[in-house]
């Protein structure tokens, strides 16, 4: 979600605007990396102090000023949430997706190469043994810490291979 | 990524194509990769210590394709053996073969305490056991092979690496669960009187490396409800062996041998009548009383068996620990030694547990893991098939 900070349209009070703004992002993004004590100290030391300023600067009206300030607090709020997601999606890729897509695409080569090149004439192609880890659980896999059903044996298996993931980790 | 690599839909996404139901439960039992459709065998896989037990079908089809229990052995010809002296001159034998023609073999056992020992044996065994499978050009081998409860990752990768290119796709399940699995009989689920073993019960899977105790309780159970005990067939052989040398140092016996003895006469409690056997020793017949050998050996087992079973039914609740104690069952191998059933009985009654009842699974306890094993490869998801590949 696209979302644009409103401008503050008179320049003498542009750069205190500015600040408020970088201030409100500093005190949401430390709030979103659970550190709290220094979130809580930017919000009532630098942002209180910098709305101050900025209020003092300009001519607007008290209602006009409170809007603008919901409203970039708003847009504040939406990019931090887009960023973060976006943050989260790039480690999923690097750490679980990238790796688990190569391997499958490797093992699918090696297979193909592996089916060209067996033939009766043929002496057999030096043996690579392919990586067997046990793939990813999908979406709908039973977490680990829930109890499969004795009876349910797709999620036995989920199980299992969660907890072979963490063996695996742990080792 | 708008479309998936060619190489990724060619086995990734196959093609599935429904059988007839079975049991109100769709099967998937043909996958197509390529667009032919390729036949699938489903495999039940109990890769055991002394004997391996393998039970196979295609798909949802309800006959067997494959059925076989074969000891897990290999023989290597020795050097210098005359040709023509073992079958097909072959260099390597296996199973029974093995176990016939073992003065002419250097014998090798791929498994120990229920995981893999000899990683070369056990490749040759797995592909000796793929050679005994008829199936058709281009069909798919799929195995659910069952493993110790609490087998390591690198036990669980060699197995995988034991088998990459003999089967295509496997799934690996910790025994127990699977003896449990395999002893359910689903045709009786409605029998108002037939006692569902995985609702509540303990199962005791005495093998010839481990001894698998697993408590079933609704649910697939923790790491903590299944036990694994390295003292299981192997080390009661051991443990006669030892005893009938310092009774009888004059009389080497083989292991075959004491094994022999021992699956015709162990027991525990008190003996009936003495159990004395004639053997060969330097050509002459011998007759040696050994049972307090037997007693001593089968006794140690029991005593282990006694102790984690009183673990695992300590951790079932006050509501359910009643109707546990009726559901006490004891399979594989072991189960076999005369006695062994009620003298458990005994022990946790005289423990002041209230009417405990131990029941044995009966004559098919070689094939329950097989078959449980057989059953989860039925229900597995196409996704949750690992390709392992050489």
């Amino acid at each position: 979600m696209l979302c644009e900070a409103p401008n503050q349209p008179e320049a003498g009070s542009a750069a205190l605007w500015q600040r408020v703004v970088s201030d409100y992002r500093r005190a949401s993004l430390l709030q979103r990396q659970r550190r709290l004590a220094e979130s809580r100290f930017v919000l009532e030391q630098n942002l209180a102090a910098s709305i101050l300023d900025w209020s003092e600067s300009t001519t607007e009206e008290g209602a006009v000023k409170v809007r603008r300030l919901d409203e970039m607090f708003r847009c504040e709020l939406a990019r931090l949430e887009d960023a973060c997601l976006a943050n989260e999606m790039n480690h999923r890729l690097a750490d679980s997706l990238l790796p688990s897509l190569a391997e499958q695409i490797a093992t699918e080569v090696r297979r193909a190469v592996a089916a060209q090149l067996v033939s009766p004439a043929t002496v057999a192609a030096p043996v690579v043994l392919v990586p067997s880890k046990p793939p990813a659980p999908p979406p709908d896999a039973v977490p680990s810490q829930a109890r499969a059903l004795a009876s349910d044996i797709p999620s036995i298996i989920d199980t299992l291979f969660a907890q072979e993931l963490a063996a695996s980790a742990a080792a | 990524m708008n479309a998936p690599s060619p190489l990724l839909t060619a086995t990734s996404t196959p093609r599935q194509v429904r059988p007839p139901e079975l049991n109100g439960k769709g099967r998937f039992d043909i996958c197509s990769s390529t667009g032919t459709e390729r036949a699938v065998l489903l495999l039940g896989f109990d890769w055991g210590t002394n004997k391996s037990c393998i039970k196979g079908a295609y798909g949802g089809g309800t006959d067997l394709a494959a059925d076989l229990i074969v000891p897990t052995l290999v023989g290597y010809a020795k050097d210098g053996v005359v040709e023509n002296l073992l079958p097909d001159n072959a260099s390597a034998l296996f199973g029974e073969d093995a176990i016939r023609h073992r003065l002419h073999l250097n014998l090798a056992r791929p498994m120990m305490d229920g995981v893999i020992h000899d990683a070369a044996a056990a490749r040759d065994f797995a592909r000796h056991l793929r050679s005994l499978l008829d199936v058709p050009a281009g069909s798919e081998i799929r195995a659910v092979i069952g493993m110790p409860a609490n087998a390591e990752v690198a036990a669980r990768d060699q197995l995988r690496e034991a088998v990459a290119g003999l089967f295509d796709r496997v799934i690996l399940i910790p025994e127990p669960f699977l003896a449990a699995l395999g002893f359910r009989d689903e045709s009786r689920l409605r029998d108002r009187d037939y006692v569902d073993p995985i609702r509540n019960s303990l199962f005791i899977d005495i093998g010839g490396g481990t001894t698998d105790l697993c408590l079933v309780q609704g649910y697939f159970p923790t790491a903590k409800e299944q036990i694994s005990l390295r003292f299981a067939g192997d080390r009661v052989d051991a443990l006669l062996h030892d005893a009938i040398r310092r009774t009888y140092p004059d009389c080497e016996l083989t292991s075959f041998k004491v094994r022999e003895l021992k699956e015709r006469h162990a027991f525990v409690g008190t003996a009936s009548t003495a159990v004395v056997v004639s053997v060969l020793v330097n050509g002459k017949v011998r007759k040696l009383d050994i049972t307090e050998q037997l007693a001593h050996a089968c006794s140690a087992l029991l005593g282990e068996v006694f102790t984690a079973a009183k673990q695992l039914i300590g951790l079932s609740s006050p509501d359910n620990v009643e109707q546990l104690l009726q559901n006490l069952i004891l399979t594989g191998g072991g189960s076999r030694i005369r006695g062994l059933d009620t003298e458990l009985q005994r022990l946790l009654a005289a423990e002041g547990y209230e009417q405990p009842r131990v029941q044995l699974a009966g004559e098919r306890h070689r094939e329950f893991v097989a078959l449980g094993a057989l059953k989860a490869a039925r229900q597995a998801r196409e996704n949750q098939w690992q390709q392992v590949l050489k």
